[in-house]
């Protein structure tokens, strides 16, 4: 038995998640990767809840079924019923999904002891912006 | 002592894991893995009051160690469960 860090594959740990969300709880783990960056980051904690009747907007950051897989990105349109998701650090790549696969949206973020804003409207309207200039991100990213 | 009954054993994958389901929130961020036997043991002792001496009984009933290796293992095993927090004494 430990209690350091151990990666499992990724749909028998949101298996488990997803039977706690639908019974109406809230849910605390650890975030992996970088694809949020920079506003949340590997190692960060999240805490999510599934939202009533699925109602989510624009700016939150939600947990979604993608492609056999569960991400942690944010919403930044939704269009005839489809919801399209990217990740924070991405420059090019969105994930389009259904209503269905919505699965549940980040109420708070740590790091460390520290709390993250994630959920204020003005961090949700920092990483809309943050989108929109991707084109701006892609071009720096070239020097 | 006991194990704490408001903790579940779940099977991920090869591994078990015990992780707290909480009243509003489940920490998912700390969950505890177990190897097969660690689980066959929480199984065993869940919901009764035991001692090392049960541990090593159960140990000796269904594996094929000696009784030296047995306490070794229980010993150890009881030092990480209490170490976790999964025992309530």
């Amino acid at each position: 038995m430990n209690n350091k860090s151990f990666k499992v594959p990724n749909h028998l740990f949101f298996e488990i998640i997803e039977e706690e969300l639908k019974a109406g709880k809230s849910v605390k783990f650890n975030v992996a990767g970088n694809s949020m960056i920079p506003f949340l980051k590997n190692a960060d904690q999240v805490i999510i809840k599934q939202p009533i009747d699925l109602n989510v907007k624009i700016g939150d950051i939600l947990l979604v079924k993608y492609r056999e897989k569960v991400i942690l990105h944010r919403l930044v349109k939704i269009e005839a019923g489809e919801y399209y998701l990217a990740g924070d650090g991405n420059l090019d790549q969105i994930e389009v999904v259904n209503k269905e696969d919505l699965l549940a949206v980040v109420l708070k973020g740590f790091r460390g002891e520290r709390e993250l804003r994630v959920n204020s409207s003005f961090n949700k309207k920092m990483g809309l912006i943050w989108y929109y200039i991707r084109p701006l991100r892609f071009i720096f990213s070239k020097f | 002592m006991k194990l704490r009954e408001d903790l579940q054993l779940r099977k991920l994958g090869d591994d078990f894991v015990i992780i707290d389901p909480g009243q509003e929130m489940v920490d998912m961020s700390k969950v505890f893995t177990l190897n097969e036997s660690a689980a066959f043991l929480w199984e065993e002792l869940l919901n009764k009051e035991f001692t090392e001496e049960t541990v090593v009984q159960i140990l000796l009933d269904n594996y094929e160690v000696d009784e030296s290796t047995a306490n070794k293992d229980a010993k150890k095993l009881i030092h990480e469960f209490v170490k976790g927090g999964l025992i309530s004494v």
